[in-house]
Parts: structure tokens; sequence; C-alpha cells
């Protein structure tokens, strides 16, 4: 299903790839003063945000962390999470549609784009969960012991992020519709995944529905990892990694498909 | 002397599907393609050999640019074949990626590595292009300082920075001022001398007459005159004063 050429193409195209995602960055901050500060300066404002609003006024709980700040911590380990998918995702899902005039112009593999898309999405978030953790480490909440999953659970939630947002971006080349309903769907997503409530809260009947969503699992594995400093269930992940493998397989499928057509509808 | 381009048979097609969920199930071989079709080309055949500068007339929407576009591989054909022996390169749309923010070098040095030459290479060719270019010192500065003509002189320096065996150019000399025209006409004769064949599409019949070896003429998606410039260039204009009658 892969093409080998494909892997080629990522390979030959390598440092397109790397100079595009910092032309990206680069061009963002180059008109204003503090420049790449902001990059750090937004992440760290959100988290900053959550934690006063959500601990100092709020003083909301949870049983499992042992800190004034517990709610806000949860939080925002599942927010870090979430904002990665919702990134790339809702990026993939215009990525040829905005570049259409490049794609029927210029002669280039056309999978670099979403390559670039996903890059991008990656550095804004190991600065977020960088920033996170040094409010975390400054609330006094330290949750190192068990960081080497993190790899894995970034690894699932890339697969079914890039499998999600490549399947629909090509179908949205073809039915523009998809965009838009894309849009909403990602934000009932948000509140029907347990990032701002946790699933104890649920009803017991109700929390295998719940469970059937790919994300909840990974969200959950981040806030194991982040939040209450245990390791994640691993059943958990082996759903949404099959889930997301699937797609993303499909997702290849239609691309090569779509690739002959593309440029005869953008 | 081998062939640097052989087009055989292509054909384009755009399929009319009456609801675009029909074009996905037919990926998955769940419904037939249709049968009602809109022909772009239709069994256009020709080869360029080394050396060649080749113009292509007709008037508009007869599907040349259709045609360059799938010799450049950016549009799929339905069917036919297309051979080329060597590099391409295409001046399809000037200034196409320039990022407004990054200067000219930057620029240079990223649509380069956007065309596919491999590191190391495109930072010798970036002193040929500021040459070439001639903006002097906007050569540094941010792309959305320059007048439209400083980017099309961009654009084609960078277009040409690298020897192709096919050039294809689209249009793209009727922008820039006499003197920057003259140039490009030099460099693509130089690049003729030492064997780059050249697909050359233009409306101004002058500079057809002037600097292409042979004509090709393409009418409703079919090619109707393959032959020198002068011959091809009359056919082309007796068609076009008998449309107006």
């Amino acid at each position: 299903m892969f093409r080998n050429d494909m892997i080629r193409d990522i390979f030959k195209y390598r440092n397109y790839i790397v100079s595009a995602i910092k032309i990206e960055f680069y061009s963002k901050y180059k008109r204003s003063k503090l420049g790449i500060l902001w990059m750090i300066i937004h992440p760290f404002m959100q988290v900053l945000i959550y934690t006063l609003v959500l601990s100092a006024i709020l003083k909301a709980k949870l049983s499992g962390i042992d800190s004034q700040y517990a709610y806000a911590i949860y939080l925002m380990s599942g927010i870090a999470g979430w904002t990665l998918f919702s990134d790339i995702s809702s990026r993939l899902l215009t990525v040829f549609i905005d570049n259409g005039n490049l794609l029927k112009k210029v002669k280039f593999p056309r999978i670099i784009l979403p390559m670039i898309i996903v890059g991008v999405a990656f550095v804004n978030f190991l600065i977020m969960f960088i920033s996170m953790f040094i409010v975390f480490f400054v609330l006094g909440h330290v949750s190192t012991e068990y960081l080497f999953w993190m790899p894995i659970i970034i690894f699932v939630t890339l697969i079914n992020a890039i499998g999600i947002g490549l399947f629909l971006g090509v179908l949205n080349i073809f039915i523009r519709d998809v965009g838009q309903i894309m849009t909403i769907a990602l934000q009932f997503w948000f509140w029907l995944t347990p990032i701002v409530y946790s699933m104890d809260m649920l009803p017991e009947s109700y929390q295998y529905i719940f469970t059937l969503n790919p994300m909840t699992g990974i969200i959950m594995s981040y806030q194991s990892v982040l939040a209450y400093n245990t390791s994640p269930n691993i059943e958990l992940l082996v759903y949404p990694g099959i889930v997301g493998m699937a797609i993303f397989f499909l997702a290849i499928f239609m691309y090569n498909k779509a690739n002959q057509e593309m440029a005869d509808v953008l | 002397m081998k062939n640097v381009l052989i087009v055989s048979d292509i054909s384009k097609s755009y399929y009319n599907y009456n609801s675009e969920i029909k074009r996905i199930l037919s990926w998955f071989n769940l419904v037939k393609k249709p049968k009602e079709k809109q022909d772009i080309l239709k069994n256009v055949s020709f080869v360029l050999s080394p050396g060649e500068i080749v113009g292509v007339v007709g008037s508009n929407g007869v599907g040349k640019s259709s045609l360059l576009k799938i010799i450049t591989n950016t549009l799929h054909q339905t069917s036919g074949n297309i051979i080329v022996n060597g590099s391409v390169s295409a001046i399809l749309e000037l200034g196409m990626g320039f990022h407004p923010e990054l200067s000219g070098r930057q620029n240079a040095i990223n649509i380069m590595k956007l065309m596919g030459h491999l590191d190391g290479k495109e930072k010798i060719a970036i002193s040929d292009i500021a040459n070439f270019a001639d903006i002097g010192e906007y050569f540094d500065q941010a792309v959305r300082s320059y007048s439209s003509g400083m980017h099309v002189r961009l654009a084609f320096a960078v277009a040409i920075a690298f020897r192709p065996d096919l050039l294809i150019i689209d249009e793209a000399l009727s922008v820039g001022d006499v003197y920057f025209q003259k140039k490009c006409i030099e460099k693509i004769k130089e690049f003729q001398s030492k064997g780059t064949s050249i697909l050359f599409v233009s409306h101004d019949q002058a500079t057809i007459k002037s600097i292409c070896n042979r004509a090709i003429l393409l009418e409703n998606g079919l090619l109707v005159k393959d032959g020198n410039p002068e011959e091809v260039l009359s056919y082309y204009n007796t068609i076009i004063a008998k449309n107006y009658v």
C-alpha cells in the first residue's frame, strides 16, 4: 500500500521539509519585537490561565493527585494531547485546498505538504509540553517516572491525527462540506473526550460508550503519565492504536487514488 | 541523438461525475467511471530532439496549458505516454511559492529545494541568480517590498539557475521590461546551444518566429499542424480569420 517512491520522496525532500518548518516559524515572528519568545509566551500563558483560574478560584480537587492544583494539572495534561491531535487533523483538512495553486503549477511530491504540517504542530507541541513541565515543577508537581511512555503515546496520537486529517483532507478536495462538518465535529469531539471532566464522573453504564472514542484512551494515557504519575492502561492504548493504523492506511490508499485527480478539481 | 521528449498519443478527459461521492466510490471499484466526459486533449503526439525550440500556439482554452502540465507531471493524462530523457524545468507561473516575508536570497534557496535540487548545489547557484536577476540590494530584502517586475526577474533567474534538458516556458516572457526580455532570450539561446530543448507557449507571433525552429498548433485538443513557425502561424491566422467571418 505504501508506494516506495513516497518514502523515497520524503527522504529526498527532507531538507526542504525541515527548512519549510523553520520558515513557518520564522515568517510568523519575524516582524515582532519579541520574535521567537512568542512561541514560548503563548503556551505559557495558556497554562498559567488554567492554573490560576481553575485552581485558585475553582479550588477543584481530583482524587489521586496530591496537589491543590490537581484539577489544573489534570486539565493541562489532557489539553496538551488534544491540542496535538486537533492541530494536525484540522490543518490537514485544508492542506491540499490551501496549496491548490502550488500543486497545479510546481512539480514536487505532494506528500511533503502534510509532512510540514505535522512537523510544525509537533514543534508547537514540544514547546507547550516543556513549558507545561516547568509550570508543573513550580507548582511542586513532579511526574517524571513514567515519561518513557510518552513516545508511544505521542506516536498513537500522531497516527490517529494524520489518519483522520489526511482521510478527510482528501475527501475535502472533492466534497467541501467535509471541512465544515469536521470543524463542528471537532468541537463535539473535544467535549465527548474526558479532558475537562474525568471518566469516573460519568454514570458507569455510559463509560463503555466513551471508550469507543479512540481519543478517550489516548487522552487518559496523557493524564496517567503527566497528572497521576502512573503508567497508562495498555488496553486503553491498544484500541486507539489499531483504529489509528486502520484509518492511517485507508488515508494513504485514498491519497494515492486522489493524487491522480487532485489537480483536476483544485 | 536521443529525443529529449516523446509525447505519444496523449489524451486528457475530465469525467463528469454527477455526484462527487461516486468519484470516491469509484476508487474502491464500487461504481464504474461515468461515460460522460469532457475531452481536453485528443491523441496528441510529437517529439522534441535536443536543441530544438518549439513554439506552442493556439487560442485560449485549446489545451496548451493542460499539455504542459501533463509534461511537467502536475496533471495526469487519461491515456497515452510521455517519456522525458533528462531533467525538466518549468516556468509555468512565475513567483509561485515565494514567501513574502523572506528575502529574495532566502526564497531562491527555498524554491530550489522545492524543485528538488540537492543540498549544496543551490549555494553555488545563488550568485548566478543574483547576477541574472540584477535587482541590486533588493535581493536581500523581503519579497513583499518588490515591484512586480523585480518579482518576475527573481523568479525567472531561479527557474533557469540550472540548465535543464527540457525547459518549458508558459507566457512568462510577456512580463518584464524590454531589457530583461532580451536577456532572457539570450539565456534561452545559450541553453539551446548546449543542447536544451525548449517548449515555448506564447501569443506573441513575432517572438515565436524569431526564436523557434518549429511550431505546433493546437485546436480543440487536437494537434492540427506541426512544422516550421512561418507555415504554422500562417495556417493559424487563416483559421482565426475564418472564424471571424
